[in-house]
C-alpha cells in the first residue's frame, strides 16, 4: 500500500529526467525512503505504514524542490523523444483550434472553400512551427513548462 | 530575524556538505549511510539534498559509483576518485583559509558584548 505513496513521489521527482537518470534516481530514492522508513519505524517501535512513509517524504522536501536540485543529464535519444512529444502535442492543439475556427467560419459564412481553408491552415501551421523552433532555441526553458 | 539566520545557516550547510561528503568517501558508502555518518558528525543534513549532490559530484568525476544488488534492496555505493582526492585537498585548503579570514574579521568586531551574546 505505501509503495503507492513512494511511487507517486518518486515519479514526480523524475518526470523530466532522461531515461537512464530516471531509472537510477528511482532505484536510489526508493531504497533511501525504505531504509529511512525502517529506521524511523524502529525508533518509534511501530511497523512501517503510510504515516511513516509520509513523514520520510516530508523530510525529503517537495518533489519539485528535489527535482530542481538534480543536474540535467539527458541523452540525445531523450532530447529526440522530448522533441517528438512536443511536436505531437503542438500538432494536436493546432488541429483542435483549427477545427473550431473552421466550424465557426462555416457557420458564419456558409460557403467557405475547404481547399483555401486547408491551405491557410497549412501555412499558419508551418509559420507557427518555425516560430516555436526559434523560441525553443532562444528560450529553451520555456519548452519544459 | 530568525528567518535571516535560518536562510544563512541553510546556505552555509549546503556549501559545507559538499566538502563533508567528499571527506567521508575514502571507503565505499551508500546514500543513507552517508546521511547517518554526517548526522553523527554533527552536520544535520536535509535528506533530499544529498542525492542530487552525489549525482553532481559523480558527473564532475570526483566520485564513482556501483550498484550492489545482492542485499535486501539495491544500493548505489559511492567512493572518491583520484581527481576527487586532488580536488578535496584544494577545497580543504580554501576552507581553512576562509575560517582563518573569518576569525581575523571576528577579532576586529568592536561590540564584543553583542558577539558574546550571539554565541
Amino acid at each position: 500500500m505505501h509503495n503507492d505513496l513512494i511511487n507517486k513521489y518518486v515519479k514526480k521527482v523524475t518526470k523530466n529526467m532522461g531515461s537512464k537518470q530516471r531509472e537510477e534516481v528511482t532505484r536510489e530514492l526508493n531504497a533511501h525512503i525504505l531504509d529511512s522508513a525502517d529506521a524511523l519505524a524502529e525508533e518509534k517501535n511501530v511497523p512501517v505504514d503510510d504515516n511513516i512513509i509520509r513523514e520520510i517524504i516530508l523530510r525529503m522536501g517537495t518533489a519539485d524542490e528535489l527535482a530542481a536540485m538534480y543536474p540535467e543529464e539527458k541523452a540525445n535519444s531523450d532530447n529526440i523523444k522530448d522533441g517528438l512529444r512536443y511536436l505531437a502535442k503542438f500538432t494536436l492543439y493546432f488541429i483542435v483550434v483549427a477545427s473550431v475556427i473552421g466550424i465557426v467560419l462555416q457557420l458564419v459564412f456558409q460557403n467557405i472553400s475547404i481547399n483555401v481553408f486547408l491551405l491557410v491552415c497549412g501555412v499558419v501551421y508551418l509559420v507557427s512551427l518555425v516560430l516555436q523552433v526559434i523560441r525553443a532555441k532562444l528560450f529553451p526553458r520555456l519548452l519544459d513548462r | 530575524m530568525k528567518q535571516v539566520f535560518e536562510k544563512f545557516e541553510i546556505e552555509m550547510r549546503r556549501g559545507v556538505m559538499q566538502l563533508a561528503v567528499i571527506c567521508l568517501l575514502d571507503n565505499e558508502k551508500y546514500g543513507y549511510e552517508i546521511i547517518k555518518n554526517l548526522n553523527e558528525s554533527g552536520l544535520k543534513v536535509e535528506e533530499g539534498t544529498l542525492y542530487p549532490l552525489l549525482r553532481r559530484l559523480e558527473g564532475d568525476e570526483l566520485l564513482t559509483s556501483r550498484w550492489e544488488t545482492g542485499g535486501p534492496r539495491p544500493r548505489k555505493y559511492y567512493v572518491i576518485t583520484d581527481l576527487g582526492i586532488e580536488i578535496r585537498m584544494s577545497w580543504l585548503n580554501t576552507f581553512k583559509t576562509l575560517i582563518d579570514t573569518v576569525k581575523q574579521l571576528e577579532s576586529n568586531i568592536q561590540d564584543k558584548g553583542a558577539l558574546n551574546n550571539a554565541q
